[in-house]
């Protein structure tokens, strides 16, 4: 096998990778907005936008995981 | 420009229309050979050649200049925020300031309109018009028409600039100090203290124009393409859809702030209503526009780019479509949410909330379509050079920005983040890690086509993709911490707790960071201008072209740039259900949420916007944010008219009427174990709340929290709450933390203590100044007003020099006693002003003693009402530089004295 055979192989698929980037950036977000849930309006204020945006995240991950490639 | 009659228009593949005339009028001539005869003695010189290509086609010369004066743009751009960083981490570690605080708010100003205009929007343009005409194989035209949008363009931000001296001395104080968004009245003159040069006004209208002619000069452009291609719409590119959305977009944008601009000067030349509200409204439906046409940048950038690098189509087509389209038809009319805590009817803020919840759908579609487009990539078959390390970068920072903007658009939560640092690192996320990446992402595949040569380091441009994610993300995040802590934007001063100045120091390092790492693709772009190796394109197609200038960016790319033959093998059926079930996903949880935050969003701006029946025993609050004090009027249980101090009793409901002179301010409380106060108070407009004070009696600091002028940060009123019986000590109210309010200045006995005064005009860097207890009876504490402070623009000294020594040669000539007097005065409850107990005058370079019997109660010290200050830098303010005064208190605090 070449070298850039090789390299080719190694890695793992740019969906992953920009999987990841919305993990992170999410994870990001989230904590962000969690940073006030010292504060006695969170739970009416700010919880069920932190709620749906977490779910939303969860939901775009499984929703791409099973959906069909690009193909 | 010239052409025959050739009879009809031909149906040919990117034709344009023919000229009317036979030749280009004569003043167009003129200026053609003028210009070629400058161009063709400049191009002999091998430096103006390649750096501004004046060997190539005029849209490549004048895309270039565009590009070099963005990068201009933002060089400047970025000094501004290195100046506006030294002297904010200069307070934090307590060294001297160097800047004046017009200076200092200048710098802050002008990076906002260098950033947002000189160098991202300038670079969209420039970007996007190459790109189009080149994608869709259109032969330029209007050649002026260009050339003028570039002139006009950056003629405005020189205008914005403002005015400065060069005889008899350099003086160059009168720069805006107003911030990149520039609330009406703030700035005009008549209306209010801080004044700003016409020449700002002039700018905005200027731009607005430029940038008006270019979305006409697109739109023609387009038509050209369209009547070739009548009946193949579907054959638009999907990122084109997004380029014509952003061309949609900006006349809507900014006709508003060129009409609200326009209102403003003349307003200024004192004609025409004021309403300061309104005006308001008209610049945000430009704000939020603004920041959508930008974000197009690295929506355009996935579009274009993505595919290219996957070697095969968009996921689906129709989301794509779909996406533009709800873009460009809901931008325009967010403006509301950025107005969400001023005194709009209520509807129309729910309203605003729904249609800005909404707004996520198409962003939804976009990163679920661009993500998909990547499955089924083999990771051999994708590189990660440059261009794709920022796109995934700028893919994790629209998460990081764009997740957070469900949160200010919640009301109720807007309430504990409007005008903190939490929003400004909102926006930076947005600004740096999405749209400058994304932004970059472009620039490192088209630059070379520019150029005509491939990049010649691919080290530096890994280096600069290295630097720029660290430092963009650490600047974020820091921001991030100091605003959930309650820390206000534009916050010259501001508490020196430990944590924030840490949070502070890190900040200015990331930003350090984050400029330095330009440098590595700087220096790339001028190696590659003289030293890359020519870019030859022959038999190439776009993308593949595309993919060769990107592979310049990595060492040893192993991926072939030739297209591949793609077979559609997934239905279109199958890949657009994936899409719907995602987007009736999202559409669900938007629902959901609406429903959820209704209630207490609605309830918040009813509050706000409306006079409440509040509790019988409320205190009653007249409020006047002037700049830079405010003017309290009480009735109620306690009757008084205080300036910058509130007072009420434990557990008390208060009924705040608020409204402000000069400019907007904001009434906040950022209370951490209680509910946070925060509306926005404007000019001609009653904003009002009702909250219940903190059940433990103690001092609660109520900065405002809106930009008003150059001495904002001494605008912070004390909100002192007794016992509703007696007078208990400070106990309580140091172990609960003051309610989590940061702004709370800190407790010290006055026993022993020395106040000292800094270059601001503050005690001991504070205002309010220290809370000081004591018994009752005998209290001696100590003043001293160190002749280091007092520097180029103290306002205790009302004398504006570009002498450093100036403010102090004044203090000396007049026997180092200012006109102004310190004292203790006791907070007469049941009516009148504040009662003196003792007074003295203020010296400079004198410790001064202040001992006096008291009994039980609290009393204010210091200089307790506001002091006239006129900053006239060599008395050169006139009519055309603007002018800047205010009425300024920050030397005071308040005297507890209990048992």
């Amino acid at each position: 096998m070449s070298t850039s055979e090789l390299s080719r192989g190694r890695g793992l698929t740019p969906f992953f990778w920009f999987g990841i980037a919305i993990l992170v950036g999410a994870a990001f977000a989230l904590f962000m907005g969690l940073s006030y849930y010292n504060t006695p309006t969170f739970t009416a204020a700010a919880l069920p936008t932190i709620v749906g945006v977490a779910i939303a995240v969860v939901a775009f991950l499984i929703i791409g995981a099973v959906a069909p490639p690009n193909e | 420009m010239s052409g025959k009659d050739t009879g009809p228009v031909q149906e040919e593949v990117a034709e344009a229309p023919v000229a009317v005339f036979e030749k280009p009028p004569a003043v167009i001539q003129f200026f053609d050979r003028t210009e070629e005869a400058i161009r063709s003695r400049l191009a002999k010189l091998t430096i103006f050649q390649r750096v501004f290509q004046l060997d190539r086609d005029w849209m490549t010369r004048i895309t270039m200049l565009m590009v070099i004066a963005s990068v201009f743009w933002g060089i400047v751009g970025a000094v501004d925020i290195f100046g506006w960083r030294t002297q904010v981490t200069a307070f934090a570690l307590g060294q001297a300031l160097h800047l004046s605080n017009q200076e200092i708010y200048s710098s802050l100003t002008l990076h906002g309109i260098r950033m947002l205009f000189g160098f991202a929007q300038q670079l969209e343009m420039a970007l996007f018009g190459i790109i189009f005409v080149t994608a869709f194989g259109l032969t330029p035209r209007h050649k002026w028409a260009y050339y003028i949008v570039v002139f006009l363009f950056n003629l405005s931000l020189v205008l914005m600039e403002g005015p400065f001296y060069l005889y008899p001395q350099f003086n160059d104080n009168y720069f805006p100090a107003l911030g990149w968004y520039f609330y009406s009245p703030l700035g005009i003159r008549g209306l209010s203290e801080y004044v700003a040069s016409p020449l700002w006004y002039l700018g905005w209208i200027l731009l607005s124009v430029a940038v008006i002619i270019w979305a006409g000069w697109m739109i023609v452009h387009f038509a050209d393409w369209y009547r070739s291609h009548r009946g193949q719409v579907r054959r638009i590119p999907p990122f084109a859809l997004f380029v014509l959305a952003s061309v949609f977009l900006i006349p809507l944008s900014y006709a508003t702030v060129l009409t609200s601009s326009t209102w403003d000067l003349v307003n200024y030349f004192g004609f025409g209503p004021v309403n300061p509200l309104v005006n308001q409204v008209l610049f945000w439906f430009f704000g939020h526009g603004l920041v959508y046409i930008l974000f197009l940048i690295p929506i355009t950038a996935f579009y274009f780019l993505v595919p290219i690098f996957a070697k095969r189509p968009i996921y689906s087509y129709r989301a794509a479509f779909a996406a533009a389209v709800i873009f460009a038809i809901l931008t325009p009319i967010l403006s509301l949410h950025h107005l969400y805590l001023t005194p709009v009817p209520p509807w129309a803020a729910w309203l605003t909330m729904a249609l800005t919840f909404l707004i996520i759908i198409p962003s939804a579609i976009t990163f679920f379509t661009i993500w998909m487009t990547t499955k089924g990539v083999k990771k051999g078959d994708w590189q990660w050079n440059a261009v794709t390390l920022f796109l995934l970068l700028s893919f994790a920072g629209t998460m990081a920005g764009g997740l957070t903007g469900p949160d200010n658009n919640t009301l109720s939560f807007d309430i504990d983040l409007h005008n903190t640092l939490f929003i400004v690192s909102h926006f930076h996320a947005i600004a740096l890690l999405s749209i400058a990446a994304g932004g970059f992402a472009v620039i490192y595949a088209a630059f070379p086509l520019l150029a005509g040569r491939l990049w010649y380091s691919p080290r530096l441009a890994q280096a600069h993709f290295v630097s720029t994610a660290i430092g963009w993300s650490g600047l974020v995040f820091f921001m991030d911490l100091l605003g959930s802590d309650g820390i206000l934007r534009r916050s010259l001063i501001f508490p020196l707790t430990t944590a924030v100045v840490t949070d502070q120091v890190w900040l200015t390092v990331f930003v350090i960071v984050s400029i330095s790492a330009q440098l590595f693709f700087a220096a790339n772009a001028v190696l590659t201008l003289f030293k890359g190796e020519l870019l030859t394109v022959q038999g190439l197609s776009l993308d593949e072209i595309v993919r060769k200038m990107a592979q310049s960016t990595h060492p040893k790319p192993s991926v072939p740039i030739s297209d591949e033959k793609f077979e559609r093998r997934m239905p279109r059926v199958r890949r657009e259900r994936a899409e719907r079930i995602w987007i009736t996903v999202v559409v669900v949880l938007i629902l959901s949420v609406l429903v959820a935050t209704t209630p207490l969003s609605l309830s918040d701006s009813t509050a706000i916007s409306a006079p409440a029946d509040p509790p019988a025993g409320s205190e009653f609050l007249d409020l006047v944010d002037h700049q830079y004090y405010w003017e309290v009027h009480e009735s109620g249980p306690i009757v008084g008219a205080f300036s910058d101090v509130i007072v009420v009793h434990a557990g008390q409901w208060v009924a705040v009427n608020a409204t402000a002179q000069g400019a907007t301010g904001g009434f906040y409380l950022p209370f951490r174990n209680l509910p946070v106060a925060d509306i926005q108070v404007i000019p001609d407009a009653m904003s009002y709340w009702v909250f219940q004070a903190p059940p433990i009696p103690g001092v609660y600091a109520a900065p405002d929290s809106e930009y008003n002028g150059p001495w904002f940060g001494q605008d912070v009123a004390a909100m002192v709450v007794l016992p509703a019986t007696g007078m208990a000590t400070l106990a309580a109210y140091q172990a609960n933390g003051g309610e989590g309010d940061i702004y709370n200045p800190v407790v010290l006995s006055a026993s022993g203590t020395t106040l000292t005064a800094d270059q601001e005009g503050l005690f001991d860097n504070s205002v309010p100044g220290p809370t000081l207890t004591a018994a009752p009876g005998p209290v001696t504490f100590h003043y001293l007003v160190p002749t280091s402070s007092i520097g180029i623009d103290n306002y205790l000294v009302n004398v504006t020099t570009t002498n450093p020594n100036g403010q102090l040669n004044y203090v000396a000539s007049h026997n180092y006693t200012l006109p102004y007097r310190l004292g203790i005065y006791a907070i007469n409850t049941t009516g009148g002003d504040l009662l003196p107990v003792t007074t003295q005058p203020l010296r400079v370079g004198s410790l001064l003693n202040e001992t006096a019997t008291l009994a039980a109660g609290v009393y204010v010290y210091g200089l307790v009402t506001p002091v006239d200050y006129v900053y006239n830098p060599a008395g050169e303010s006139t009519w055309m530089t603007g002018s800047d005064q205010g009425q300024i208190m920050g030397l005071w605090g308040i005297l507890w004295v209990s048992a």
